[in-house]
């Protein structure tokens, strides 16, 4: 067990010493981007970016519980998130489960930092139903030439690259006549937008594509084979639910904590003694069936059907906590005293639609987990 | 908290499972509705012979076999999952475990190694509606210091149980005390209960002699009734996999309107609500029952007041995805709500855990 622990405390003893110094650097400016960015930057100099790539492929080759491990000291010191985390968790490693020599060059630029990916996979008249997408591109001798409109482009504005999904075949079954590309954004052509959201702010674009030109190198994986790739983004974007389910966790210890008579704070009505008292129940549930999936994990490799639930769970529980901090906080909390808890309740309404509904999500688990007929 | 599953828990799982199957099908089940000890004596022993389920808890030294709350809890799924009466509950959990942390030695060397071998079935007569942290004795021992006057509701098996293990209430000090069934001034009486799988019954002392073998146990006892908590849990995760067996199954034969009715998307999404419900409590019990004696009582808070709510809701949810047929006498899944019913009150209600929570947690 003490082999886990040495990297989670080699990492410990990287992030005391420059972490200090580069909050100082950005005290008037934390928060934001800029910060962020430096902040992967000198991550990256210790190769503490992606610890759970493998060293063929610049990271250390981390076992799931070390990599965990290196999770929770990240979170205990209150480190900055990852800037260029959708290249980081989900297109770093598409490429490199598919990539080219060539296209393997861009990982080492995504893990400093040097290169900031999205996605573009939903389309305005394709969310759950992705294998519909409609953008398409089509082979003009050496070149794609790519029409149509992205939309929910997570960090679409702040990127400089998209692993791009496409219709090549319009002849054949939707699932069939898909393909992944890797595009620069400043190609001629692509027009990005920001897409305003309840909560005032924009992490998200809307892309557009009019005649865009990209080398037939851009091509990740098979021609027409770019749904297997999809998949695969798509499974790096749920793996990493026992980090989810410990999040949450400790967020809701956080809010019961605020709330103790150790903290001081002021007496609860019973209703929203009851509803902190649940939120607590469900957040220990979470955790233990984070535990379980990590057994399960470490036993065969594979999550087991926990993923999915967690997934379910952690969508609902993220809703009720964020109502429920709203609720603590009364009339004052709706008008200005808690603007995190305001903007935390909006921002919660993205929990069960973003990546997969909970309907899609409960249909998979009725299909795949229970054997339950197709209409 | 190790949560490895052993060989030898998924031998244990497989072999239980395996007797249950075939010494409790249903069938037999509804044959002892009616049955007043509820169980087949004979099964019970050979459960003591072929798998040890009695001795789980009990060290080798008395003749048990030195496991866990982890293997017990695997034992009481599948008993739960089986609708199975035999007093596991009763004697092999809360009797041995407050004869263990109760008891003084003499007592524990005499009447351990019986209750491992199942030739004693013991029960714990401590009133099973009341929450956990509410464990005053409501039966005292009278001067003179050799009887017990006193009246307890909501005792399991007391009207078959060998040996009476009876909490009493020694000016504000807890004590423990055995007494034998046919004792004078005992009377025990079969209540009626909406679960037709097991026995609760009324207990009450007059004069009623009466060995006390342990003094100041109110903490062993807590601990007693907090496995007994996490057994409860465990039950309640038996019902909770055969109610999503019987709904998916039910939703795969069912035809209307020319197709199965698992293919409709609501009927879908509430047996994956069944499902999840089964998942979610059964992480529950391995992480309580797993737990260190310092986490053990938040997390079987944690446990019940999650299943207690869960299970119940579960069944009625089973059974309405069963349609009509559901609603008769003679389909199965009223017998597991029933069973759900009666595991939501035993040892306090979801209620009561949380609100047990919320005072472990130190909110106002």
């Amino acid at each position: 067990m003490s082999d886990n622990l040495a990297p989670a405390d080699e990492l410990a003893g990287f992030l005391e010493e420059h972490l200090p110094p580069w909050r100082a650097q950005w005290a008037g400016h934390p928060d934001t981007f800029a910060a962020d960015l430096d902040w992967q930057r000198i991550m990256q100099t210790g190769n503490w970016v992606a610890p759970e790539w493998s060293v063929e492929n610049g990271g250390r080759g981390l076992d799931v519980l070390s990599a965990l491990a290196c999770a929770a000291v990240l979170a205990e010191h209150h480190a900055p998130r990852t800037a260029g985390i959708f290249g980081v968790k989900n297109v770093g490693p598409t490429i490199a489960a598919y990539g080219t020599p060539e296209q393997r060059e861009h990982l080492p630029r995504i893990l400093r930092g040097e290169e900031i990916w999205c996605q573009g996979f939903s389309e305005p008249g394709t969310g759950s139903d992705l294998a519909g997408l409609q953008t398409r591109a089509e082979l003009d001798g050496d070149e794609f030439v790519i029409n149509g409109q992205k939309v929910w482009t997570s960090s679409g504005m702040r990127a400089d690259h998209m692993e791009l999904l496409v219709r090549t075949d319009r002849e054949a079954p939707k699932h069939k006549g898909i393909s992944a590309l890797l595009i620069e954004l400043d190609t001629p052509g692509v027009e990005r937008r920001p897409i305003r959201q309840i909560t005032g702010d924009s992490e998200f674009a809307e892309v557009f594509f009019t005649d865009v030109r990209v080398p037939r190198s851009s091509l990740l994986g098979p021609l027409n084979g770019g749904w297997g790739v999809t998949m695969t983004t798509l499974s790096f974007e749920r793996s990493g639910v026992v980090a989810f389910a410990k999040d949450i966790e400790q967020e809701v210890e956080a809010l019961v904590s605020a709330h103790s008579l150790t903290a001081g704070a002021a007496p609860l009505s019973a209703d929203n003694r009851d509803q902190l008292v649940r939120r607590f129940v469900e957040g220990r549930t979470l955790g233990a069936l984070g535990n379980r999936s990590l057994a399960s994990i470490v036993a065969t490799g594979e999550p087991g059907a926990e993923q999915s639930i967690i997934k379910l769970l952690h969508s609902m529980v993220t809703q009720k906590l964020a109502a429920t901090r709203v609720s603590l906080g009364g009339m004052a909390a709706l008008t200005g005293s808690d603007p995190e808890a305001e903007l935390a309740y909006l921002g919660a309404r993205s929990a069960d639609i973003a990546g997969g509904t909970t309907e899609i999500m409960k249909n998979i688990l009725a299909k795949r987990v229970l054997g339950l007929p197709s209409s | 908290m190790d949560l490895t599953v052993t060989p030898e828990m998924t031998a244990l799982r497989e072999v239980v499972a395996s007797f249950f199957a075939r010494k409790n099908p249903i069938s037999t089940v509804r044959e002892l509705l009616a049955d007043e000890r509820g169980y087949d004596s004979k099964i019970w022993l050979q459960l003591a012979e072929q798998v040890g389920a009695q001795g789980l808890l009990i060290p080798e030294a008395y003749g048990g076999a030195g496991g866990s709350l982890r293997e017990a809890a695997i034992v009481l799924e599948e008993a739960g999952h089986s609708l199975w009466g035999g007093p596991l509950l009763a004697s092999s959990v809360l009797a041995t475990v407050a004869l263990l942390e109760g008891a003084d030695e003499a007592a524990r060397a005499e009447w351990l190694p019986q209750l491992a071998d199942g030739s004693v079935v013991a029960t714990l007569v401590t009133a099973l509606d009341r929450p956990l942290a509410d464990a005053v004795p409501s039966v005292g021992v009278d001067a003179g210091g050799a009887t017990l006057s006193g009246a307890v509701r909501y005792v399991l098996d007391a009207h078959l149980a060998d040996l009476l293990v009876v909490p009493v209430d020694v000016d504000g000090r807890t004590d423990l005390a055995l007494v034998s069934p046919g004792a004078p001034g005992l009377t025990v009486e079969l209540l009626p209960n909406i679960d037709l799988t097991r026995r609760l019954c009324s207990v009450s002392f007059a004069g009623t002699p009466a060995t006390i073998v342990g003094t100041d146990v109110a903490s062993g006892l807590a601990r007693a009734l907090t496995a007994g908590a996490t057994a409860v849990g465990a039950d309640q995760l038996g019902l909770l996999r055969a109610m999503v067996e019987l709904a998916v199954g039910y939703a795969g034969i069912r035809k209307q309107f020319g197709v199965h009715i698992g293919s409709f998307q609501a009927v879908q999404h509430l047996c994956v609500d069944l499902f999840v419900a089964q998942e979610s409590a059964a992480a529950l019990v391995a992480a309580a029952a797993a737990a260190e004696p310092e986490e053990a009582t938040e997390l079987t808070h944690v446990l019940q007041a999650y299943t207690s709510e869960a299970t119940p809701l579960a069944g009625e949810t089973a059974l309405h995805l069963h349609g009509g047929i559901g609603y008769t006498w003679e389909h199965d899944i009223h017998l597991f709500l029933r069973r759900a019913k009666l595991d939501e009150a035993l040892l306090g209600d979801s209620a009561s855990h949380r609100q047990a929570l919320a005072d472990l947690l130190g909110l106002a």
